[in-house]
């Protein structure tokens, strides 16, 4: 190994105390902290739930199979709320607090999210370096192969996204569901893209200005990407402000919209970018048609679907640009070398692709479950299984969150509402309860002077 | 071309047209490597493992072979998960599995020590 290639590898490892800090400035950071309602009014307004930060361990790589865990979703919450402060946003809706804007952006707390942002990328992105390989001799030619394979599969796979609306107990609540777990990258589209176009790289830099372009609207807001998929939002009922819904995008979700900025914040992962980008775009001509469909599905013939329709244009040359105008021509002037990193772009945002798919069927097929929720008698619970009871007061709210295990849900005393999605809520009284499978994400606000519930594991301590 | 898609623990040989090859751990990385060496000809695959797993051995010559110069002529290939894809030209593949002293992962710096 080269001696740059061993600094770059080498992790200098903070003072733990500082370390420490940083994560509870940042995540405890008023913005960042207990909110009073389900939905965010301000841009710059993201709760995280500072008060779990003790219990979770983002020293460590996630699996795969731990992603559904929550030090996921908050390492990817946190994550993001670091990133976009990098970039600009305004209110479009409601008026501007300077307070908050300006507390977004302040010195500090970028300065503590930079300090944790490292670790935060190696809990929630490392295990992507055990999920994917590339090995032996690869030419542009032999990617490319492998890459319209990977695609015309796509291409004549039914639309899985289809399948699950037109199959849901309310579709139009799983579209939304849907629009919300795009908006927090769609309201904001490319932006990531736009981390790359600076600098000098000769032609390939043109090239991706130009998709940038395409995507910003050419200076046109009404050609903005971002400003048509506001109005799909409005038709079909849903808010369009800037994370409105921050608190219902899936871990997963929001792991789509992080990668593209963990790949483009440090430009030593530019191949990566370049990967997948490449897939996002040659994909999204593919796929968008199905979510044309599953709009039409939804919300009947009438919807506008323009956003998917345009991207199903677009992308077609996107996807041509992102290959033939930056990835051949990249490797035919700076060698093989940069292949194995775009190719591994390529596959991570693909698996991430397949993952967040999976964690958002998951959660329409339990959202249709508890549609037909009724009283029931309660479960058998584990010999001693870990058990907390939570006193609460009226309009107490709990932040959306997933739990590691499946658990038992029990009202004792008073009522709430569990809040599982916009659209998806349980008004739950004494003596009543729900199983909460792990992973899914869910928050409650007390709705009687006072209410009791315990939390249950169902599933047997190892 | 030829994209063929396999269950890693399906096969550890593999023959595309003429040619041999087997799979060779490289740490995480399954490498999908020429059976042939480069010197006469002799079975790499039966190679055994030096300098700490860094380099294989040929059994004929005991020419040492780094591993990353191996990969240089192994097939393109993409480990997903517990899969493995592959590149080939359009000719026929045939997949099998078999003893590979190679991948016995008995550390070789304690052979050295």
């Amino acid at each position: 190994m080269s001696s740059i290639s061993t600094l770059l590898d080498h992790r200098t490892s903070p003072d733990p105390v500082q370390h420490e800090q940083a994560f509870s400035q940042f995540a405890s950071h008023p913005l960042f902290d207990q909110p009073q309602s389900f939905y965010c009014d301000s841009p710059y307004v993201r709760p995280v739930r500072p008060q779990d930060l003790h219990q979770l361990d983002f020293d460590r790589v996630l699996t795969q199979s731990e992603l559904n865990q929550p030090s996921h979703l908050m390492g990817q919450r946190l994550l993001l709320n670091i990133y976009e402060q990098d970039l600009v946003f305004l209110p479009q809706q409601g008026k501007l607090v300077l307070p908050e804007f300006n507390a977004f952006y302040d010195e500090e707390l970028r300065r503590a999210g930079a300090m944790i942002r490292p670790e935060l990328e190696r809990h929630v992105f490392g295990w992507l370096d055990d999920a994917v390989s590339i090995s032996g001799n690869w030419d542009v030619d032999t990617f490319k192969a492998y890459a319209d394979e990977v695609l015309d599969k796509i291409a004549h796979t039914p639309s899985s996204l289809v399948d699950n609306i037109r199959n849901s107990r309310d579709p139009a609540n799983a579209a939304r569901f849907f629009l919300i777990q795009c908006a927090g990258d769609f309201l904001s589209e490319a932006s990531a893209m736009a981390r790359n176009v600076l600098g000098n790289f000769g032609p390939a830099q043109s090239e991706l200005f130009k998709i940038l372009i395409d995507e910003y609207g050419y200076g046109v807001p009404q050609k903005k990407h971002s400003v048509i998929f506001e109005s799909l939002l409005t038709q079909c009922g849903l808010n369009p402000a800037v994370h409105h819904y921050w608190q219902f995008y899936t871990a997963t979700s929001l792991a789509l919209t992080n990668y593209f900025h963990y790949v483009s914040a440090n430009h030593r992962h530019l191949f990566r970018y370049l990967g997948a980008l490449f897939y996002t775009e040659a994909s999204l001509a593919l796929v968008t048609r199905g979510q044309a469909e599953a709009m039409r599905i939804a919300f009947g013939d009438s919807v506008d679907t323009l956003y998917f329709d345009e991207h199903a244009h677009i992308d077609v040359h996107h996807g041509k640009m992102a290959f033939e105008q930056l990835i051949r021509p990249v490797v035919a002037q700076y060698g093989k070398q940069v292949l194995p990193d775009i190719i591994r772009g390529f596959e991570e945002f693909r698996l991430l692709q397949d993952v967040a798919d999976a964690e958002l069927f998951a959660h329409i097929a339990w959202h249709d479950e508890l549609a037909g929720w009724q009283p029931q008698p309660l479960p058998a619970q584990p010999a001693n299984a870990p058990s907390h009871t939570f006193h609460e007061c009226r309009d107490d709210l709990s932040v959306t969150h997933v739990h590691g295990a499946t658990e038992l849900f029990v009202v004792d005393k008073g009522t709430l509402k569990l809040v599982c999605s916009p659209f998806t809520q349980l008004d739950l009284g004494a003596g009543q309860h729900v199983v909460i499978p792990r992973g899914m994400l869910h928050g409650s606000v007390i709705t009687a002077e006072h209410c009791s519930y315990t939390v249950t594991s169902l599933e047997q301590a190892a | 071309m030829k994209i063929t898609t396999l269950p890693l623990d399906s096969f550890n040989s593999l023959e595309v047209g003429a040619r041999r090859y087997f799979v060779l751990q490289n740490g995480a990385k399954p490498v999908i490597a020429p059976s042939e060496c480069p010197h006469r000809g002799g079975p790499l695959n039966l190679g055994r493992r030096a300098a700490c797993s860094a380099k294989l051995v040929c059994p004929w010559h005991d020419n040492a072979y780094p591993i990353h110069s191996i990969e240089r002529n192994a097939l393109p290939a993409i480990r997903r998960g517990d899969h493995i894809s592959f590149v080939t030209a359009n000719e026929d593949i045939r997949v099998w599995t078999e003893m590979l002293p190679v991948n016995q992962h008995k550390s070789d710096c304690e052979d050295e020590q």
